[in-house]
């Protein structure tokens, strides 16, 4: 069995309320959604209750899992960046931050930085701030258009380019 | 088929979009490979931005204590509680044959204006002896609702279940006619059953309906 399909049954098995299939996808998953929620909050406490929030989410929805829409991996980061990005809009730390919220280098954060940097190193410059202010910070398009100073036609086909340039490497 | 503009398929995998437009994009993936495509594809790139961090073992044992604390169907219980206790208030306000009248128009209204919207499907629902006692409602935005012909019982709910693999899991309770139990995959079984206010953990009376919808 992939790993998609034994994730697809191990939300079955949590839709039916099964602790031991939840606390699996935990074990795989929460790095991810804590690493995620890290990188939009920048704040331990903070991740931490999105990680929980999120499983609990899953635990009470995983019957609405749709496989045709997406795999479970990318399905739990789409809650966990939901997550994530209402806490972040609802807090003061979400302002006009054009060099973003970087912490120092050093621990897990560089670690973390030198991850994205590593999926990043397809992109240009630009491409790369684009992605990540949209992404990790939640700027809409035409935020992004009045924050960098461009077109929002530039915004979308850079956004887009960027995606695309990703996938390309992925592939 | 008219396609999204490919912005919005962007700004979905970023969720980025207002939950109206999101629910109407939605929709249409569900009906369109191509754009289902090119959304799990943005998914899967931004997915690929996103670092591992370890997380303390102490948290899995922090989860297992939350999820043991409130069980799904007792934080429904709540909410039928609140239904129940606003259902017995306007009781005492209306009257009882008037309220249950007003209860299953506004239902029937509601349910059979979503009906009418571009793309939505509607099925039966029936009972074991095959009688038709109600509907089922897919909406375009893949929303499901349940209508059933007649009200519940005086003193009892109905409560929506999906069935899967032979279980049963609650998917909702409901004084009137109408149960809106939200977004389930295609082709998804659901059933329903009358049961005392809190509703039950498990049907305790045979379906009064049931449709793959």
């Amino acid at each position: 069995m992939g790993e998609d399909e034994e994730d697809i049954h191990l939300l079955r098995r949590v839709a039916w309320r099964d602790e031991e299939a939840l606390l699996h996808l935990y074990r795989r998953y929460a790095p991810r959604v804590h690493g995620l929620a890290r990188r939009i909050l920048q704040d331990g406490h903070e991740a931490k209750d999105v990680v929980q929030e999120t499983f609990l989410r899953i635990w009470n929805k995983a019957e609405r899992f749709d496989p045709a829409l997406g795999r479970p991996a990318t399905w739990i980061l789409t809650i966990a960046h939901r997550l994530a990005l209402k806490r972040l809009r609802a807090s003061e730390t979400f302002l006009w931050e054009e060099d973003g919220a970087w912490e120092p280098l050093g621990g897990e954060d560089h670690l973390e930085r030198l991850w994205v940097a590593k999926a990043l190193e397809a992109l240009e410059p630009e491409e790369r701030r684009l992605l990540e202010l949209a992404y990790f910070q939640g700027y809409t398009h035409s935020e992004l258009a009045l924050l960098l100073g461009w077109p929002l036609g530039t915004v979308k086909s850079r956004l887009r380019r960027a995606l695309a340039k990703l996938e390309g490497k992925l592939k | 088929m008219t396609h999204p503009d490919p912005d919005d398929l962007v700004r979905l995998a970023l969720d980025l979009l207002p939950e109206g437009e999101r629910r109407g994009l939605m929709a249409h993936l569900r009906s369109c490979p191509s754009c289902r495509a090119a959304y799990q594809a943005y998914l899967e790139a931004l997915s690929a931005l996103v670092p591992e961090v370890p997380v303390p073992a102490s948290w899995e044992g922090e989860l297992r204590e939350r999820l043991r604390t409130r069980p799904l169907w007792e934080r429904r219980r709540v909410l039928a509680l609140g239904l129940s206790l606003g259902f017995v208030g306007a009781l005492f306000l209306g009257g009882l044959g008037g309220l249950r009248w007003w209860a299953g128009i506004s239902a029937r209204r509601r349910f059979f204006d979503l009906a009418a919207e571009p793309g939505a499907r509607l099925m039966p629902l029936l009972d074991p002896g095959g009688r038709q006692t109600g509907w089922a409602l897919r909406t375009a935005q893949g929303e499901v609702l349940l209508l059933l012909k007649s009200p519940p019982p005086p003193g009892r709910v109905y409560q929506a279940w999906l069935i899967l693999d032979g279980q049963r899991k609650s998917l909702g309770l409901s004084p009137t006619p109408l149960l809106e139990v939200g977004p389930l995959p295609e082709e998804s079984l659901v059933g329903v059953s009358v049961e005392p206010p809190g509703g039950s953990p498990a049907p305790t009376t045979p379906s009064v309906g049931r449709t793959r919808i």
